[in-house]
């Protein structure tokens, strides 16, 4: 491995000591066009390859290019490596990398005390101090240096200086600057630079001159490193024991896309996808789209309406319909996710929550959307949801909302957030061969068709689809008997209503059983659901480690809840629930169990930190 | 496509004669007495029987109003959706499955309210549906209220000082949303409404037809001043194509252009030629008489009925959505969906071992046999230098060489839901070892009489209601024709098969043995 390599014959021990870490935070922020995606990209690249478990976050604007150098046009992306199991991209960052003055001043609240904090002074003009809101230089505060381990690089200089040669406008030139940030932390931090080099000859290849602006940068960054003089630390984060096995960098929008996939192979459902575009779920078309010779059939609605209306006729005419959006558009699909429940068709609905109400925090995390999905319809109409914790947990959801929407013939809502979509982490790639086959037989109706003649087991109608001679048929939203005659017959409705809510409550028991982490009973339980996965699993393990009686699970199925829930909720004194909203879980949990459950709220658009999580929990011990 | 057994013979369908009877649901229809739909409505289900479309390929949509109630009166297969949603529902089915025929029945609130702009992209995409707006220019189901084709001046429960909205002129809606068929006919005229319903069905791409309907509960007699039977023949304009246009009772006046505008000249005793009157070409692909016709309407001018446009655009979109599918399967080969899952970049952590290994393969979603087989004839010149050796020769030769018949009586394909015990009757009658189960053209499956032995002999599965499919061997390795004797061999050695499906460019399959591979290789090694 090139890692070792490199740190052994450019680093002379004596000058430059190696301190051993378990687990580190960067935190690159710039000016939205500085490139900082893509150093934190590429710096994610570096440390998988390192043998690092990590943990990914983006935070960029909602605007495309805000007014460089403002607060608002600031971009970030943080990252946690580390030699054991990373589950979130960490709370305060250990090393921040600010590339202009506003970058400094949104982010130097966050750094730990005693971090590391990089400097591009080349980027400190009283023109840019202006912009970020500075009246007097931030650099003058003397407390700025004992607060933080303070290096102040010129990197616009050092690298109009590295480019000299180099066939390139200044403009170019200035562009390659992220470039000697990321070499400088691939120093810092002893990463090798092969992965880099290699994506930056296949990605500007075909511009030698770039590709040679980005490489000299990169190198200068990294050769800065050991010959300032300036002392840098240095750190080395040893290998974590991972799995053998194929891996690849994910984020939840992507699993989705692989997940709905492999979804309609292994159910032999033609898939046509039909959505609009909406932040943050619109990756999921893009990259659907992209996909056409797995047979997915992909449409770009005229509105979130008619993506989901397209999506039921599909799943009417015999494919798998999916349309998928995020808060604002769920408001504009709820009625016709009543139509879908009413006709009792196969039909999957990915929400990406984000902060709301209205427009809201378009490019920012929340929870807020579980009583939307939960009750948001007229009348009783049950909707199975879940939800995934992770990214790479967004692959498996999409097939279990795949699974549930067949096996029952129901809409399924599939819940992920802001934070999910955008972060990434490893993924161990799965054989094909390991997917459930989901292959159901096709309805055989015997002699006697009826539309809503169910099977016994699950409450599924049986649903045959056009071409099918002889079954001749009409569903629709008004109520039918179960010959599926339009009836107003006060008994059938009735009857109707207590089955479609039945036929979903069925559905929990083809769940698995709820795991727990830590012990089966004591005297708190965190109960999450999910992109408040990592950081609710961190804080039970730390509070664990400290001798406290806590426990926590994790819930995939928010509609119906695991039947074994109410058994796990009696076996704690107290239960407490870490939401990004003002208590949607907590509200099911209390009014479906008469539990005294308490939240833990946060509704900043930013995940929970660690941290946060364990100093609520302990005043609550 | 090998002999599918439940599936019905197309012969046997185009033989079999549909009346208007088949079309007719047993529902009730509930309409109220008087009501322009029971026309339209048994117009529709005689000309359904007459298309040559077998029953189950049809699809009624509809949204809300008492129009949409359409679906129930229809003993096809139909969808009774939401308010105005219709053409996104529509949209949606055609997109599954193309070949069915969709009919959407929308009415002036449906269609123009709350539903315009899902009208509007069905139109401008040009989806392979045909849509009949009943336009009575009044709300019936709520009980009166004006709708947007109400005249202004209408004094309604929510318009008690008389609507102030300028009316929306169906047809022009529909020509500038670019639908290339555009029709109006009116309810009390079955024949007229037949002969445009048909030109209709017969169009390839979103067929328009606005329908004068009339409401005799909320706005009885709204259309009379143009179409009762008194006044029709100098109110209405019949368009007919390559036909001059001409109107009242004697044909005795005529449209022509004068500069931009038409103007009404009476027709003479020189005649029609002599006057320069617009001659009707509903397949002028410019469109803006068309235009200018849609916006004719009486008091000034005579109401045109008839076809107004007919251009087909070549291919409709839910074509176009496939055949996007088929030239992205020719570019970069058929799914391969682990290479998809581990993507462009991927690493390898070996159990053990210190290292990690990345990897970077920019054509991982190209990979496929297609580019095998590119390679492998790049690199023919080698195997120039092998032709020589027979053995070689014999496992370079195309399985097609072997003259499969794809579809004979040596393989036979069943449908999913064929029982075991069925599949075991047909596996003696024609003495086979195996059968292929299919779907829909896609290859689901394979069942061998090892599979029989092994999964069904002495168990006591019910072998009359239990499918092939708990049995069968899920998505089974196939050959393509193009592939070679010695990919056959290969397969079989490796995944220990006697029989490989085989298939060929239109998906038909066909199935090959070990014993006939061999036989070949022997052959053209011993000649």
């Amino acid at each position: 491995m090139g890692a070792t390599k490199t740190s052994e014959k450019a680093v002379p021990a004596e000058t430059h000591a190696v301190t051993e870490c378990q687990a580190i935070v960067i935190r690159f922020a710039g000016d939205s066009g500085d490139g900082m995606q893509t150093v934190g990209d590429q710096f994610t690249a570096s440390s998988v390859v390192a043998g690092n478990d990590i943990s990914t976050f983006p935070d960029f604007p909602a605007e495309i290019r805000a007014p460089a150098g403002t607060l608002p046009g600031i971009s970030g992306f943080q990252i946690q490596f580390g030699s054991t199991e990373i589950l979130t991209p960490g709370d305060a960052p250990d090393a921040l990398v600010a590339m202009n003055p506003a970058a400094l001043k949104g982010n130097i609240a966050d750094l730990n005390e005693q971090g590391l904090l990089i400097i591009n002074i080349g980027a400190f003009t009283p023109e840019n101090l202006k912009k970020a809101g500075y009246d007097v230089d931030p650099l003058e505060d003397k407390t700025l240096y004992t607060r933080f381990r303070v290096t102040k690089v010129d990197i616009n200089q050092l690298t109009l200086d590295a480019l000299q040669d180099v066939e390139l406008k200044s403009v170019g030139k200035m562009r390659c600057r992220n470039f000697f940030a990321l070499g400088m932390t691939y120093w810092i931090y002893d990463r090798a630079m092969d992965t880099t080099l290699k994506w930056i000859e296949t990605k500007w290849g075909r511009l030698p001159a770039v590709a040679e602006g980005a490489e000299k940068t990169l190198k200068a960054g990294y050769y800065f490193g050991e010959t300032a003089e300036i002392e840098l630390p240095r750190y080395r984060v040893e290998r974590a024991p991972i799995e053998a096995g194929v891996y690849r960098k994910i984020s939840g929008n992507e699993a989705l896309i692989l997940g709905l996939v492999a979804a309609s192979e292994v159910s032999w459902q033609n898939m046509v996808f039909a959505s609009y575009p909406i932040t943050p779920a619109s990756a999921i078309l893009e990259g659907l789209a992209q996909l056409k010779n797995y047979g997915i059939k992909t449409m770009q609605a005229e509105d979130e309406i008619a993506a989901i209306g397209a999506a039921i006729g599909a799943s009417f005419a015999g494919g798998l319909g999916v349309t998928a959006t995020s808060g604002p558009g769920m408001c504009l699909k709820s009625e016709f996710l009543g139509l879908a429940i009413i006709t009792e068709l196969p039909l999957v609905v990915i929400d990406v929550q984000r902060g709301g109400p209205s427009t809201g925090l378009p490019t920012k995390t929340e929870q807020g959307d579980l009583l939307q999905c939960m009750f948001g319809r007229n009348s009783d109409s049950p909707v199975p949801i879940i939800a995934a914790r992770s990214p790479s947990d967004c692959f498996d959801v999409a097939i279990e909302a795949v699974r549930i929407a067949l096996r029952y013939n129901t809409p399924v809502v599939l819940l992920s957030d802001g934070y999910i979509a955008n972060s990434a982490e490893p993924w161990r790639v799965p054989s094909v061969k390991s997917l459930p086959n989901l292959v159901d037989p096709p309805a055989d109706p015997g002699d006697e068709f009826m539309i809503y003649k169910r099977d016994p087991d699950t409450l599924a109608r049986q649903v045959i689809h056009p071409g099918r001679r002889g079954y001749e048929h009409q569903i629709g939203g008004l109520e039918k008997n179960e010959r599926g005659q339009v009836s107003y017959d006060p008994e059938n409705h009735e009857r109707m209503t207590r089955l479609r809510a039945g036929k979903v409550n069925g559905i929990a028991r083809s769940y698995p059983k709820t795991e727990i982490l830590g012990d089966d009973s004591g005297k708190l339980l965190f109960v999450g659901w999910g992109g408040t996965y990592g950081a609710i699993t961190v804080a039970t393990q730390r509070l664990r480690a400290a001798g406290q009686s806590v426990s926590s699970i994790h819930l995939r199925y928010l509609n119906p809840l695991p039947l074994d829930l109410v058994d796990i909720l009696s076996r704690f004194d107290k239960i407490v629930v870490p939401e990004m909203n003002l208590g949607h879980l907590t509200l099911l949990l209390r009014a479906k169990y008469l539990v005294d459950a308490v939240q833990i709220q946060k509704i900043q658009g930013r995940p929970f930190t660690v941290t946060e999580i364990v100093e609520a929990a302990k005043e609550m011990l | 496509m090998g002999k599918t057994e439940s599936q019905q013979d197309p012969v046997a369908v185009e033989e079999r004669k549909q009346t208007r009877r088949d079309f007719v649901a047993p529902a009730d229809v509930r309409w109220c007495p008087g009501c322009g739909d029971y026309a339209i409505l048994n117009t529709i289900q005689s000309l359904f029987a007459s298309l040559g479309i077998p029953r189950e390929q049809f699809v009624v949509v509809s949204g809300i109003g008492c129009s949409s109630r359409f679906p129930y009166y229809m003993n096809t297969y139909g969808f009774h959706t939401i308010h105005g949603r219709g053409p996104a529902v529509a949209t949606g089915i055609k997109l599954a499955n193309p070949d069915l025929a969709v009919w959407l029945i929308t009415g002036d609130g449906d269609g123009l309210s709350i539903g315009g702009n899902h009208l509007l992209h069905l139109m401008r995409r040009d989806v392979d549906v045909k849509v009949l707006l009943f336009n009575n220019k009044v709300y019936g189901l709520t009980k009166g209220q004006y709708s947007p084709t109400s005249d202004m001046g209408m004094v309604r429960k929510t318009t008690p000082l008389g609507s102030i909205d300028q009316p929306i002129n169906p047809l022009c809606f529909a020509l500038s949303s670019e639908a290339t068929f555009v029709a109006r006919t009116y309810d009390t005229n079955p024949k007229h409404m037949a002969s445009v319903f048909r030109a209709a069905a017969e169009h390839h791409g979103t067929a328009f037809v606005e329908i004068m309907q009339n409401c005799v509960i909320y706005n009885d007699k709204v259309w009379a001043p143009v179409s009762a039977r008194d006044v029709r023949d100098d109110k209405m304009l019949v368009l007919e194509e390559g036909k001059p246009m001409t109107f009242g009772n004697d044909n005795q006046y005529g449209i022509r252009l004068n500069g931009l505008n038409p103007e009404i000249v009476d027709v003479g005793a020189d005649g029609v030629d002599a006057l320069g009157l617009l001659v009707h070409d509903e397949h002028d692909v410019a469109g803006s008489t068309a235009y200018l016709l849609a916006r004719m309407q009486p008091p000034d001018f005579p109401l045109p009925i008839g076809v107004f446009r007919a251009v087909p655009r070549g291919m409709t979109y839910d074509r176009a959505v496939e055949h996007q599918i088929a030239e992205s399967i020719d570019q970069f080969g058929h799914r391969n969906l682990q290479a998809l899952m581990m993507g462009a970049d991927y690493w390898e952590v070996k159990e053990g071992e210190e290292g990690v290994e990345s990897f970077h393969d920019e054509e991982y979603e190209r990979y496929s046999l297609d580019e095998e087989l590119a390679i492998m004839q790049e690199q023919s010149y080698e195997a120039d230098r092998y032709r020589s050796d027979p053995l070689f020769g014999a496992l370079r030769t195309r399985i097609n060489a072997l003259q499969v018949h794809y579809g004979s009586a040596r393989v036979l394909c069943v449908e999913p839901d064929t029982s075991i015990a069925k599949a075991i009757t047909l596996m003696k009658e024609h003495a086979l070892e195996s059968l292929l189960i299919v779907d829909e053209h896609k290859l689901r499956g394979i069942i061998t009489s090892r599979d029989i032995l092994m999964k069904v002999v002495l168990t006591d599965m019910d072998r009359e209601t239990t499918p092939i499919t708990a049995i069968m061997t899920p998505r089974p390795d196939v050959v393509h024709e193009w592939n070679t004797v010695g990919d056959a061999i290969n397969k079989m050695a490796i995944g220990s098969f006697r029989h490989l499906p085989i298939v060929n460019e239109s998906d038909d399959y066909g199935m090959i043995s070990v014993q006939e591979l061999l036989g070949y290789v022997y052959e053209q090694v011993k000649t």
